[in-house]
Formats: C-alpha cells, structure tokens, sequence
C-alpha cells in the first residue's frame, strides 16, 4: 500500500559523469532501463518518442549515449532517430533495440539489442562504450 | 538539495512536455527522491497499476493530451488509489481552481519554480509521515 510499506533501493553507485539518453514508448520498460542506468551511476534522460528525444539533443549539449526503441509512435521512428544522431551528433553513441531481429542493419549504431533483452549485457555495453 | 529522509519515497511526474519534465524530475531527484517519469495520464495509470511499483505522490500537469488529462487522473487516483497524495499544476486559473477540490493541499500554478513544488511535495509527505499507518 502507498507509504506504508518501506522500499529498500539498490545503492546508487557513484555518479560516472556520463549522460545517456533512454527513447522508450513503453513506460514500464523505460523506467526498468532507467532505474538501471541510474543505479550504475549514470545520469539519465527520458523520451517517450523520438520527437522528444531529439528536443532533448537540442537543449542538452552532454548527451554521450543514446538508448532507442526502433519502434516508436510518431513521424520519427528509432532508425530515424539514429540516422539524425549520426548526421548532427557524431560523437554520440546510438544503441538500438527491436523486437525484430530483420531491423538490426536498418541504421548504422554502436548496438542492437532484440527484445526482450538482457539488461545486464545491455549494461556492460554501455559501460565499454562510454569508458 | 539533498534530503536524507527523502531517500525512500517516490514521486511520480506526469507532464508532457519533455524540457518541463527534465529538469523538474532531475531537480526532485536531487532532493533525493526517487521519480517516476510518465508523459501522459495513461502511462501514469500504466504505473500505478504496476503493483511491485510503490509511489508515495504524483505531480501532474493539468492539460495533456491522451485519452485524459490531469483531472482524469486525479479522479481515477481517488476511485482506485485513495491513499495516494496528488498534486496538479496548470496554467488556466479556472483550471488551477478546480484543482483544489481534487488535489490535496492546493494546486501549484504554472511556470513553477522547482523549489516551490519541492516545498509542496515536502510538506504532503511530512504530513503523511505524521499519519498512521493505513
């Protein structure tokens, strides 16, 4: 029940520094990969669609890595996304997820996970890109 | 910003316009809350439905698109979430009137500075501490 019940959070690993920006249109799947995110130390930012995410990259100059469903409502889906983030952002990092495995070579990137994914090996691969 | 007591209590942002939910849920954060973010009152429902998910108070914004907007859910918090404390913000001041009847302890008007709505938040949840138990 709401406020009577005592949650006990992960501790938060100290702050890396790094921004990564989580595209997910499903709230409960963004906000696991987020929480993750957060717990291994990262500053995160959340965008339900592209057209969010890309007003996020306007305004926020430290953006190192983007997470991004390729399935996403909207004008603009994630390959869409990634082959803006690769035209404007260079030095960004672009990982995509899908439930469909045909839509890994749809737009260059630094990762494709198929969903349902491994959050933990979702994570070492952040973690490598962004050492 | 950083309060300790806050650690283990959850907000819930809903607000659809990503540059107003960023800093707003990174601020809160830095209080040391944990958030929540949802775009729409469909996805905030989506959480609040989510039973291994705890949340203690959900900020919303008022007008936003979907099949309800802040109101709506302010409603169906009180049909199915009656516990849970509630806090709207909105622009229009008829709106920001009507709010006070659905949300507790008023309504916070828009632009807000974060620190205003921190001290709403705060105050909502010292005096759900000093309730007991449910």
């Amino acid at each position: 029940m709401a406020g009577s019940s005592v949650e006990i959070y992960p501790r938060h690993e100290p702050r890396t520094g790094c921004t990564v920006l989580v595209v997910e249109d499903e709230v409960l799947v963004r906000m696991m990969i987020a929480d993750q995110l957060r717990i291994a130390g990262y500053t995160v930012i959340e965008a339900a669609d592209a057209h969010e995410a890309s007003q996020v990259l306007q305004h926020s100059a430290d953006v190192r890595l983007v997470i991004s469903d390729i399935q996403l409502p909207g004008s603009m889906d994630g390959v869409a996304l990634a082959r803006l983030i690769r035209s404007q952002y260079p030095d960004t990092k672009v990982i995509l997820t899908s439930g469909h495995l045909a839509e890994s070579d749809r737009a260059d990137h630094d990762g494709f996970f198929h969903k349902p994914y491994d959050v933990s090996k979702i994570m070492r691969h952040i973690k490598s890109l962004l050492v | 910003v950083t309060d300790k007591t806050a650690a283990q209590e959850t907000i819930l942002v809903v607000e659809d316009d990503v540059l107003v939910r960023m800093p707003i849920a990174q601020y809160l954060r830095d209080c040391g809350y944990k958030v929540i973010e949802a775009v729409s009152a469909d996805e905030a429902i989506a959480v609040l439905s989510h039973q291994e998910t705890v949340v203690d108070v959900v900020f919303s914004d008022i007008e936003m698109p979907g099949s309800i907007d802040g109101f709506g859910l302010a409603k169906w918090i009180r049909e199915h979430r009656p516990g849970l404390d509630v806090v709207l913000a909105g622009t229009v001041p008829r709106t920001v009137e009507c709010a006070k009847e659905l949300c507790d302890a008023g309504s916070v008007p828009k632009p807000y500075e974060a620190q205003a709505v921190h001290n709403h938040i705060r105050r909502l949840l010292a005096a759900r501490r000093a309730k007991p138990s449910i």
